[in-house]
């Protein structure tokens, strides 16, 4: 990349977008080559806001993570702290109540709808339509209203904990999400609507294809997969949590579309946000009673019976609304996890860019950019500066031998 | 040629007026029972164990002496930094005598981050008296 | 005729001409913006926000980038509102007579009209090209691309118009109704020209749909990217005022029909009334080819915005001459 920038001459037009851009929210380094409109060569960088989450995670027990997971990203705020949680579980062994499995559920799609629907703003911005873009926020700020009875904040949900949930969802209001699903799926088809047959809109969107091949070469992940015709979702094929049972109830499947450009993602997305409305329907319906908590007491006690497991380790594995969010942890005695890694679904989904990008004009970059719904700040987790603050950049073997060393000792 | 759909969308919102709120102007949305604001912390009943301190992610809780109580052994208060919480709640998720409770205030932008507002150190109604 | 000086000095810089439209350029400017605001369930900006951005924008630094031409870079923004000043005193604010540099006869031609509406695209490209940023000149390549889409259907209608009045003069124009100078089949060809000219002025505005010049998402405000202080103010300044004017001006030419004679005014007050009464045409103008869709529709890519003009609009101007000339032919010609 730097070598690229350093070349000089080039027969195209070379303009770079990023890191600050008012088509990225995040940091990203992108470099295009155009003739004319069109766009011929891009590269991507990332690297601009290491945050060193899993650095900060390193002198902090098992419950401190919590909020830290919460914090990778701001949208999936419930989906990190889950997979942790749920990494967590798997590698103590420990079972969850059921009722924590729905609330769990309930709380997921929660996040789903609301992301889905602030995605739909976004991409409306990135096509200069900001009336679609407050309508849309004002559908999501009822959404957050919810968010708020059940479990306090807005944008931090604190939903998780050790075993179960922190907060159980009371009786008197699930009249109230009720209510809101109600008038959501009554708002819904206005927007479906606009999105799928306004004149102005469909024109914009039909933009920036990803293949299948492509798209299961670059192991894209979400709605940007199911956007390009790949059966990839893990709520209804592994079937964490109470998703399992969801399916083999009420005959979920993941929605796709084939067609693989921003049009297909943006059905995807909103198609989701119907069936989430359904699921959580359900979910309520079905909520059993029981404890949701698996390790009753304060958190001294929760910490304790962590603290005894050694030589463990666990994988959570989830459908945050951007793609299948994976933890791992390892756990070695003591009050925190010896290693925890966590990655996010940008990591996949960003190095599909380049092959939507080419042959796109510049027009689409915003929309082809928002359309995997970036979240660029969650996936840096290093970036490597020697005293010339010159990056270099390590081989794949490289790499898995430093992770091999740090994860198991010298291995 | 198809009719551009958010014309109707738009008109609605012009006829029925701003969905905003003209926040500093007028009173802000009422938060609901259980928000996650400023934690209320009961110094009376509190008896200074320190598990909240061992678990806040962010520092935010502090062990101190309170020199004017009479008894040395139950001397041990906490106090509590606004301006380091993240407002999780996990201290009242440690407390063994429910001392801490959801508080709902939520204004508390400062230029000093050691305002008196931004420290916690008993119940509000009873610090004032 | 002559205008004497302290008239020519009047009009250019008070009524119709600098002041005038200063004035109510920004105002239209800040109730668009309330307006889209409101379709969009805010509050929005006070109206009168664009003379708090204009007078503090002419306070701020100045800042020309070190590879710019500074020459044409200071040069552009001059041209652009210059131009649209210009342009204001050619067209009848509603009436005809003292104070109005547009006078019954003679003054006024339309191909000077069509012209000076290309100046500001023009100054834009010039301080565009002249910024030295990439940014910009992509900008700069939209602009022009779509200042030759628009630029004919606005022809079109503006010739088949001149062409059934006989005139060129924009008094005379202002005078006629070309809804009155024949059958139906003439008033319909006449509607569909009007469209045509209304569909030219989101193009010539740049928003909604054809916001692609300036792009601020995409190419980060396009032309205007390198521009700071005095000279974003003048060329914020020239924007509104043309989105006033070209409003004005189709206004003039089909909606002209002063509302005086009807309630029976005349002298002063007849003026005024005529003037209130052109103002609120205007504003519905801009409230239908500005406001609404600035906020009803995503922005177009250039492909596609130059696709609509050249094959859309330009079909639906075609189709109008064809009735105008139908019913010149076979209808009303023939006495």
């Amino acid at each position: 990349m730097s070598e690229v920038i350093r070349k000089g001459y080039s027969e195209f037009v070379r303009i770079p977008i990023g890191p600050i851009h008012p088509a990225l929210h995040e940091p990203y380094y992108f470099f295009f080559e155009l003739e004319g409109e069109e766009i011929k060569n891009v590269w991507i960088e990332s690297g601009g806001v290491h945050r060193g989450m899993e650095a900060l995670a390193l002198n902090r027990n098992y419950l401190q993570i919590i909020p830290i997971a919460e914090r990778i990203c701001g949208i999936c705020s419930n989906s990190h702290p889950l997979a942790y949680t749920m990494a967590v579980e798997d590698a103590a062994g420990i079972e969850v109540p059921e009722r924590a499995q729905y609330i769990r559920v309930i709380a997921q799609e929660l996040e789903r709808i609301h992301s889905h629907i602030l995605w739909a703003g976004l991409g409306a911005h990135a096509i200069g339509l900001d009336t679609a873009f407050c309508y849309l926020w004002c559908l999501r700020e009822d959404v957050l209203d919810i968010w708020e009875l059940l479990f306090g904040g807005r944008v931090t949900h604190a939903v998780n904990w050790i075993g179960g949930t922190k907060k159980d969802i009371k009786e008197e209001d699930i009249p109230k999400i009720l209510k809101m699903l109600k008038n959501l799926r009554k708002a819904l088809p206005e927007v479906v609507d606009a999105f799928l047959y306004d004149p102005t809109i469909v024109r914009r969107l039909r933009a920036g294809t990803l293949t299948k091949k492509d798209a299961l070469r670059l192991s894209a992940l979400g709605p940007t997969a199911r956007g390009s015709g790949v059966k990839k979702d893990v709520r209804w094929g592994y079937g964490p949590l109470a998703y399992g049972d969801l399916r083999d109830d009420y005959g979920y499947k993941p929605i796709i579309h084939q067609d693989g450009d921003v049009y297909a993602k943006t059905y995807v997305r909103l198609m989701e946000i119907e069936q989430s409305i359904d699921i959580m329907e359900k979910a309520l319906d079905d909520l059993p009673s029981g404890p949701y908590r698996a390790i009753e007491g304060k958190t001294p006690k929760v910490i304790a019976t962590l603290k005894k497991v050694k030589g463990a380790e666990g994988i959570g594995r989830h459908e945050a609304p951007r793609g299948e969010v994976i933890h791992y942890v390892r756990m070695e005695g003591g009050e925190g996890p010896y290693r925890w890694r966590p990655r996010a679904p940008s990591l996949n989904n960003n190095f599909t860019l380049p092959a939507m990008l080419v042959g796109c004009q510049v027009a689409d970059i915003p929309i082809v950019v928002a359309s995997i719904d970036p979240c660029f700040s969650c996936t840096d987790r290093m970036t490597f500066i020697d005293e010339n603050h010159r990056k270099f950049v390590l081989s794949y073997d490289e790499l898995i031998k430093i992770s091999r060393e740090k994860t198991w000792g010298d291995a | 040629m198809a009719f551009p759909k958010l014309v109707k969308i738009g008109l609605r919102q012009l006829i029925q007026g701003p969905v905003t709120n003209l926040f500093p102007k007028t009173p802000p949305v009422p938060v609901p029972r259980e928000f996650r604001g400023k934690p209320r912390y009961d110094r009376e009943k509190c008896i200074g164990c320190g598990a909240c301190v061992k678990v806040c992610p962010s520092g935010a809780v502090e062990l101190i002496e309170d020199p004017t109580i009479e008894n040395p052994k139950k001397r041990k208060k906490v106090e509590f930094y606004m301006g380091l919480c993240i407002f999780c709640y996990f201290c009242m998720e440690a407390c063994p005598v429910d001392a801490i409770s959801y508080g709902d205030e939520w204004l508390l932008s400062s230029y000093d981050k050691f305002d008196s507002k931004l420290i916690v150190r008993d119940l509000p109604e009873r610090e004032q008296s | 005729m002559m205008v004497s000086i302290v008239e020519a000095l009047v009009g250019l810089f008070v009524f119709p001409g600098f002041l005038f439209l200063f004035l109510f350029g920004l105002l239209f400017q800040g109730m668009n913006r309330k307006l889209i605001a409101r379709l969009q369930g805010r509050y929005g900006p006070p109206i009168i926000q664009p003379f708090y951005d204009f007078f503090k924008l002419l306070g701020k630094e100045n800042i020309v980038p070190k590879n710019a031409n500074a020459f044409w870079f200071n040069v552009a923004p001059i041209i652009a509102v210059a131009s649209v000043v210009t342009l204001m005193l050619y067209i009848p604010v509603g009436y005809l007579g003292p104070l109005s540099p547009v006078l019954p006869s003679g003054f006024g031609d339309l191909i000077v009209i069509l012209y000076l509406f290309a100046l500001p695209a023009i100054a834009l490209i010039i301080g565009a090209s002249a910024s030295a940023s990439p940014y910009a000149a992509i900008g700069a390549q939209r602009e022009l691309s779509m200042l030759i889409s628009y630029e004919f259907p606005l022809a079109i209608a503006i010739f088949a118009l001149a062409w059934r009045a006989g005139t060129f003069d924009m008094g005379e124009l202002f005078a006629t109704q070309p809804w009155t100078l024949g059958g139906p089949l003439n008033a319909i060809g006449f509607l569909l020209i009007l469209l045509t000219a209304l569909s030219v002025i989101p193009g010539k505005v740049a928003v909604g749909a054809f916001n692609i010049p300036e792009a601020k998402e995409e190419i980060a405000g396009g032309p205007l990217v390198e521009y700071s202080g005095r000279n974003l103010a003048l060329f914020e300044l020239a924007h509104y005022m043309k989105m006033f004017v070209i409003s004005a001006f189709i206004v003039a030419l089909f909606l002209g029909a002063p509302i005086s004679p009807l309630i029976g005014m005349s002298g002063f007050s007849a003026i005024v009334v005529d003037v209130i009464w052109f103002l609120f045409k205007v504003f519905i103008v801009i409230f239908f080819t500005v406001t609404l869709v600035a906020a009803v529709t995503a922005r177009l890519k250039i492909t596609q915005a130059v696709t609509f003009y050249w094959f859309v609009v330009d079909a639906l101007a075609i189709v109008g001459l064809i009735l105008i000339a139908a019913d010149y032919f076979f209808f009303t010609g023939v006495m």
